[in-house]
């Protein structure tokens, strides 16, 4: 399992230590389930080819409703996270961290971001100024129990090389990065 | 023909540096006869086309130069056949390779003015590139700049119409460490029954800072699917990724291996879903567009990307395993080594 955990170098005259992070390549190959519950305060996902390998991934959990995975705990938990894609060819997109529900329950859903045949980072982090750990025991109401939150990417359903849609036009290069919101994860699966 | 020496694009001369900018604005500024593109230009083509092509028989499109094992050996006849054209306007020249380990955030040689300028890291905004192509010129051009000419975008080879070179990317993944790439270089095992090429491939074009992240940290076009060799950093980048491959081979070759059994046999698996390649990335296929005028092919490109591909026909076939040994290439290519 492809798993690096990184410390930024800490600035030698900061005042608090800097926050640290989680790193997962997902690639060909490499490990479907990538913890989230983790005392960082942050995950990087280096995603490679965005909608063209990868299309979504889901945050799944080992703990059952009784235990406090209701579908209230979930949308407090996406409440509580930002997703963003930063990205050379598209540039900084805001991506939603989607409550999907079916009849067995409830996760979180998200998209891996704009298409780019290269590798993006997807970054996941809390809001506030505390672990992935913290804010994802605070959403699920402290269990009282060993649990496991996990994130499972899903593979893009479709080739874009096969109708030569990767030729489209994207986002303009040199256009301005602002932050866009084109990452919803069923806008960025591509049938074929 | 002579062993060609490929060299550390931050401590190589800064004349050798300037020559190989010179020879590909000289085929930038090469109008193919009874055309609008350039010469430069349908190397771009050739990379946009290889993402999707559909072989003999085949009846799907597949990307022959990417996201499959024959990444590494299509772009090392890709960009031996690019050095030898930048050779035919400046003799002896050949591509730097860029050290990936020299971070971008710290002042050097290689990110200066003079040499690839600057990395717009943390960027929000893509910012026209300065130096050498700034604005598509030069401020002061040195004598061998062709008169009129300014480095910008063909038409069709434009995704989003900008017409000049630009860099930024938000993504910040970068540098990798010397001991990561040293790492890569002595990948050395595999599972049981599987090729130990596989996962130096992946690492090697996918991994955490390696390829892939090359492509999108520096953004614009580099970090464009299909049209990444309008920006010259990408000779530079790749001439790195054959570097570290070709350091791997030595490596395995060292410890026993012969340049034929680092590559998967063409009936191995993949080890990720079991399936057998397909054509154009097994060792024994044939790699477009250097097919010698095989019929059969077809290419899913826009027909004006199409319209600018050089004709390959009378060149001789060329497979995946015939570049295994980049210092003895065969089919007229000759051989370089990284120094």
């Amino acid at each position: 399992m492809v798993i690096k955990r990184t410390n930024k170098p800490e600035a030698k005259k900061a005042i608090a230590p800097k926050a640290d992070f989680a790193e997962y390549v997902l690639t060909k190959g490499s490990s479907r389930l990538m913890d989230a519950r983790i005392a960082r305060k942050e995950i990087r996902l280096y995603v490679n080819g965005p909608a063209m390998l990868f299309g979504s991934a889901r945050i799944l959990t080992s703990l059952d409703m009784p235990g406090g995975a209701t579908h209230q705990a979930w949308k407090k938990l996406a409440a509580s996270l930002t997703c963003t894609s930063l990205c050379g060819h598209n540039g900084k997109t805001k991506i939603p961290l989607e409550v999907a529900t079916s009849r067995i329950g409830t996760h979180i859903e998200f998209s891996t971001g704009p298409m780019a045949m290269y590798q993006s980072t997807v970054v996941i982090k809390p809001k506030k100024d505390v672990t992935l750990k913290q804010a994802i025991d605070e959403a699920f109401g402290n269990p009282g129990q060993s649990y496991l939150v996990v994130i499972v990417p899903e593979p893009a359903s479709g080739h874009l090389e096969h109708d030569a849609s990767i030729f489209e036009p994207n986002v303009e290069p040199g256009s301005p990065h602002d932050d866009h919101n084109h990452g919803g994860v069923l806008g960025n699966r591509h049938g074929s | 023909m002579a062993v060609d020496l490929r060299k550390n694009a931050a401590t190589m001369p800064a004349g050798e540096f300037e020559n190989f900018f010179k020879a590909c604005v000289l085929l930038k500024s090469q109008i193919v006869p009874g055309k609008t593109f350039s010469v430069y230009d349908q190397w771009v083509a050739i990379h946009g086309c290889v993402m999707g092509v559909k072989t003999p028989g085949s009846t799907q499109f597949v990307n022959l130069g990417h996201q499959n094992i024959g990444f590494m050996a299509w772009h090392r006849e890709y960009i031996r056949r690019f050095e030898l054209a930048l050779q035919s306007v400046v003799p002896g020249v050949t591509i730097p390779y860029w050290p990936w380990p020299v971070s971008p955030l710290e002042p050097s040689t290689l990110f200066s003015n003079a040499r690839i300028h600057r990395i717009f890291f943390t960027s929000s905004v893509q910012q026209a590139v300065g130096g050498l192509l700034a604005a598509g010129r030069p401020s002061s051009p040195p004598a061998w700049w062709p008169t009129g000419f300014a480095w910008t975008i063909q038409p069709a080879l434009q995704v989003g119409g900008s017409p000049i070179l630009r860099r930024g990317s938000p993504n910040n993944n970068w540098p990798p460490t010397q001991a990561a790439v040293t790492s890569i270089e002595n990948i050395a095992t595999a599972p049981p029954g599987v090729n130990v090429y596989w996962g130096f491939w992946n690492e090697l074009e996918s991994g955490a800072r390696t390829h892939n992240t090359g492509h999108n940290i520096i953004g614009g076009y580099m970090s464009n699917p299909v049209f990444s060799p309008n920006e010259p950093l990408f000779w530079i980048h790749h001439a790195q990724v054959d570097r570290v491959w070709s350091r791997w081979q030595a490596n395995r070759v060292a410890a026993g291996s012969t340049l034929l059994s680092i590559y998967p046999p063409p009936t191995e698996a993949s080890p990720w879903n079991g399936q057998v390649p397909p054509n154009g990335h097994r060792r024994d296929d044939v790699m477009w567009p250097w097919t010698g005028g095989t019929l059969g092919y077809s290419v899913n490109a826009p027909a004006g990307v199409q319209t600018m591909l050089p004709s390959f026909v009378g060149v001789p076939v060329r497979k995946i395993r015939d570049v295994f040994d980049h210092q003895n290439l065969g089919g007229g290519l000759g051989g370089y080594q990284y120094v």
